[in-house]
């Protein structure tokens, strides 16, 4: 018995240890979703997103704003399509040219190849996502009925599959 | 930075990412992000003909650029804002972030 509850003890040290996340709290996405995440050494409110950081990475969330994304830009009648074809060569045929140069602009700043992107669905949601290895940074897109939300992030792999992992229905 | 460079550095940002940016505070974190986010840029690699090079590695830009340097590098950045932020608007997206966390002072 006694060896039973050291061993018990131990597997919970050792989950503890290496455990990358214990989540905490909640984000409340919409009604829909929400993001469950760790608890902060910060949080910082700006005029359109929300920042929530830990000592060495951070990650940003926003509702995206057609009409903001880009100066001089109106995404409003595209941004669907536009965000998409950031990750999807097949949705720039549904995009005037301007916006077809701009979503390619996009998917090498967001350092996007065949490989890094992954595509998911929670229920009626759509999400899909790139890590960019090089930069440490990865972007989530996460497409709902009434909205797009934009997370962002600037951590390890493994803590980015993490943050999406955390995406859970309400 | 002086008043006329911090003006400058400021509509060139306004330009960039839209009204936000009129409350950040234009400081060396700020000064040096810009800096960053052109340097990595080869679209817009004529801003940084302005600039010797190479910077050295680790070096903060602010201080290892002499002033006068510093101030034609944001003037032209601010009188070619229009081409500036056509070429950097993508890179933009993906720095925002630090952006407004340096104005933030965090």
């Amino acid at each position: 018995m006694r060896k039973y509850q050291q061993l018990l003890l131990i597997t919970l040290i050792l989950l503890v240890i290496f455990t990358p996340f214990s989540f905490a709290n909640d984000l409340i996405l919409s009604d829909k979703l929400v993001l469950k995440y760790q608890t902060p050494k910060l949080i910082t409110h700006t005029q359109n997103s929300l920042i929530i950081k830990y000592p060495d990475w951070w990650f940003a969330h926003e509702i995206l704003d057609a009409q903001r994304m880009y100066p001089g830009i109106d995404l409003s009648d595209n941004l669907y399509n536009f965000i998409n074809a950031i990750f999807d060569e097949s949705f720039r045929s549904k995009l005037p040219e301007n916006l077809v140069n701009l979503s390619i602009e996009q998917a090498q700043a967001f350092g996007v190849t065949p490989d890094n992107v992954t595509k998911k669905h929670i229920n009626e949601a759509s999400i899909i996502s790139v890590y960019d290895e090089k930069q440490n940074r990865g972007d989530i897109y996460i497409f709902e009925e009434r909205m797009i939300h934009h997370i962002d992030t600037s951590c390890t792999n493994s803590t980015f599959k993490s943050i999406i992992d955390s995406i859970k229905a309400r | 930075m002086d008043l006329y460079e911090r003006e400058n550095l400021q509509d060139f940002l306004v330009s960039l990412f839209g009204n936000q940016a009129q409350s950040w505070p234009m400081n060396e974190k700020v000064f040096n992000l810009t800096f960053e986010l052109v340097a990595e840029s080869t679209a817009c690699s004529s801003a940084m003909d302005v600039v010797p090079r190479p910077l050295p590695y680790g070096a903060n830009p602010f201080t290892w650029l002499k002033k006068q340097v510093r101030g034609a590098f944001i003037r032209r950045l601010n009188e070619n804002k229009e081409q500036y932020v056509v070429c950097l608007r993508a890179a933009a997206v993906r720095m925002v972030r630090r952006f407004q966390m340096a104005a933030q002072g965090i």
